[in-house]
């Protein structure tokens, strides 16, 4: 079958109700209008010029929601054109692999924001990192103690000593009452 | 300097890890937001001009794009590797990028008296329309449809303009939110647009690579690694056209190297004796070609985004992000007031060719093992700095929660074909445009519509619309060919092991 052949294929077929494509598609439609129609509320109550970016966008983003919602619904999918300035997911036989380690990676991310958000950076980064490594990579402990105290360094080194952050305060630390000690740190005045 | 030289190692090990040179940007010039803008813009460039350099690496030895820009290179690369000649074709691939490189650098420098004279017929009304229409063809271009792309445009503009407005004299669209009030943070963006699905990619993916392989295919060491630059230097003229065609079509608003290094391994396969019979099979002037024109494109880019604000590839939407935000606006003032930061550019580009290639060259076979280091070990070390690089760029939890939204987004638009530059363009260029806009129609009012260069405008956009999708369609079907012809073919021993162990 010809390259061509193969795109007219492409673009006649018809996409299933229950694929993620469609539904994130609709999803992505629906979050998208909801925005618009805050916008509609909010013009009237806004100083002229100010009026001005949204009427101009809005009246170009109705039309186009409204044509690429014909164009779901109807389930005329076209190939995903171009993607010319991406390169899209490199995909194998084995979808079930591939299903189970993106699963992982969600959760693993979703564990990195929620850790990080309830203890901390200077403790959450380091020990997210060490036990990725410890359970998918099998990295050998010696090679974990030194990427440890590398986040550490990196934590201490550039981001409280040299930038000087001032830290949120973590869920855990404020439950239990405690300033979270890592903004005390460089001591005020330096080491001398 | 100092910023430049530290750049050089990450850039270099950036380059090497597939899909990993844009996390990396991402990481580097959210710190860079830090520094002096004389310091830290050099020190991005830098990066971009070096990390180009490492690319071709796991492209010929692994078989795997290390970035889009460099798939044609595989064609001819890998065979070259597996015959054993893995070396001859990274210096081959080492010289070609060097004097491309240098030859963007140099277009760059020459084109700007005239984008000098041509900017200062602009005024409030023209950098509107061409910030407007920048997003749209943007939108346009880089999905090739239509409709999506300026869907995508639309829904970049709606967060840009979210929060605190002058003009307007209140909020808009904060959800009563307050972290909402001072809009929408462009790194927590960029870090979950581009950086998550880039990783999940890597990760998802998770192409182990067998290391005995690589030693098989660098024999010889540097000495077939010198020969390669001998025979690339031999084919000097083929080097100069494909340098030309690269600094050419990365000047065109949203195509980049993509397209120009598969129009570079077309033209060399049509124009090259015997190319047509041998090219896809190892030839060496396979490797060249797409290599020169890559790296030229560097200095073509920068072209429309420093002088019109319009990106020519997707990391470079991300570098126009940052120069707003480091309070430099891509205009007339490149060529004006920050012309010195302009120059420092070119030069920039020119000397990390000049100070990367002799490092590459000598370092071949240690930055080789890089590029087999597993993907499980590296994509936790990488999601450890770009958490850390989002939060520090606002110092605000909340940053994380943005980076969680768009993350989600990034993963369904990079899966399902919806372009991802056009949303953030849309953001950044929000606040300029709407303050271009208030002026121009304050002043001008409809009149500004007929003014002689507001046509002019919308004419040259419209044709470089035009002409980009014209050969990002022809592109595309040589992307395809390739893609049919490599099915039909053996497979790829790097992509053997995908499914393979966890």
């Amino acid at each position: 079958m010809s390259t061509n052949d193969q795109q007219s294929l492409e673009s006649s077929r018809q996409v299933s109700w229950r694929s993620p494509e469609l539904l994130g598609e609709l999803i992505l439609l629906a979050l998208l209008m909801l925005l618009m129609i805050v916008y509609v509320v909010e013009i009237s109550g806004l100083r002229e010029p100010g009026r001005w970016l949204p009427y101009v966008t809005l009246s170009v983003g109705f039309p186009l929601w409204f044509l690429r919602l014909y164009t779901v619904l109807g389930r005329r999918k076209k190939i995903a054109q171009g993607m010319i300035m991406d390169l899209g997911f490199r995909v194998s036989d084995d979808a079930s692999a591939e299903r189970r380690r993106a699963a992982r990676y969600a959760a693993s991310i979703a564990i990195l924001f929620f850790g990080v958000w309830a203890i901390g950076f200077h403790v959450g980064l380091p020990l997210w990192v060490i036990s990725y490594l410890a359970l998918y990579a099998k990295v050998k402990w010696y090679y974990l103690v030194l990427i440890a105290a590398a986040y550490a360094a990196f934590l201490f080194g550039v981001l409280d000593y040299v930038l000087d952050i001032e830290w949120f305060e973590p869920l855990l630390f404020r439950l239990a009452g405690i300033d979270y000690p890592f903004n005390a740190w460089p001591p005020p005045g330096g080491f001398a | 300097m100092i910023g430049f030289a530290l750049m050089i190692p990450i850039a270099l090990v950036s380059g090497l890890m597939p899909g990993g040179g844009l996390p990396f940007l991402i990481v580097v010039l959210s710190f860079a937001t830090k520094l002096d803008p004389f310091i830290s813009l050099p020190m991005v460039i830098g990066y971009m001009a070096a990390n180009d350099l490492t690319e071709p690496i796991p492209s010929i030895l692994l078989g795997i794009p290390g970035a889009r820009s460099s798939q044609a290179t595989i064609l001819d690369g890998y065979p070259l590797a597996r015959r054993g000649l893995g070396g001859t074709a990274l210096g081959a691939a080492y010289t070609s990028s060097l004097i491309g490189g240098i030859t963007g650098g140099i277009a760059l420098f020459a084109v700007l008296p005239f984008a000098r004279e041509l900017l200062k017929l602009f005024g409030s009304a023209e950098f509107f329309l061409l910030s407007l229409l920048g997003i749209a063809a943007v939108g346009i271009i880089s999905s090739g449809a239509i409709v999506k792309g300026l869907l995508v445009a639309v829904l970049g503009l709606l967060i840009g303009m979210i929060g605190w407005a002058d003009v307007a004299a209140g909020t808009r669209a904060t959800f009563g939110i307050d972290y909402l009030y001072d809009g929408v943070h462009i790194i927590p963006v960029v870090v979950g647009l581009f950086a998550l699905p880039e990783i999940a990619d890597l990760v998802v993916s998770n192409s182990p690579v067998a290391k005995e392989r690589l030693s098989d295919m660098l024999k010889h060491g540097n000495k077939d690694v010198y020969d390669g630059m001998r025979i690339a230097l031999h084919h000097k003229w083929l080097i100069v056209r494909s340098a030309l065609i690269g600094v050419f079509v990365g000047a065109m608003p949203g195509l980049g190297p993509t397209p120009a290094h598969w129009i570079a391994y077309a033209q060399a396969r049509q124009t090259e004796k015997g190319a047509r019979e041998t090219f896809g099979t190892g030839d060496i002037r396979g490797v060249i070609a797409p290599e020169a024109s890559n790296n030229a494109t560097d200095g073509g880019v920068l072209m429309p985004t420093l002088l019109f604000a319009i990106p020519g590839s997707a990391p470079m939407a991300i570098v126009l992000g940052f120069l707003i935000l480091v309070g430099i606006q891509p205009g007339p003032q490149m060529v004006g007031a920050h012309l010195d930061l302009t120059l420092s550019l070119v030069y920039v580009i020119i000397l990390a060719n000049i100070v990367v290639v002799p490092i590459v060259l000598r370092f071949s076979p240690l930055l080789t093992k890089v590029a087999a280091v597993p993907p499980q070990i590296l994509a936790p070390l990488v999601i450890g700095v770009v958490t850390i690089s989002a939060f520090q760029a606002n110092l605000n939890i909340a940053d994380l929660v943005v980076v969680a939204v768009f993350g989600v987004l990034g993963v369904f638009m990079k899966a399902y074909g919806w372009p991802r530059p056009p949303i953030l363009i849309a953001i950044v260029l929000a606040g300029p445009l709407e303050k271009y806009m208030t002026i121009s129609v304050q002043a001008l009012g409809i009149s500004m519509l007929w003014r002689p260069s507001f046509l002019a405008i919308i004419a040259v956009i419209g044709a470089a619309v035009f002409l980009s999708l014209r050969v990002q369609r022809g592109t595309q079907d040589m992307a395809n060919r390739h893609d049919a012809a490599e099915m039909q073919s053996e497979p790829n021993p790097a992509q053997q092991g995908t499914s393979g162990s966890d």
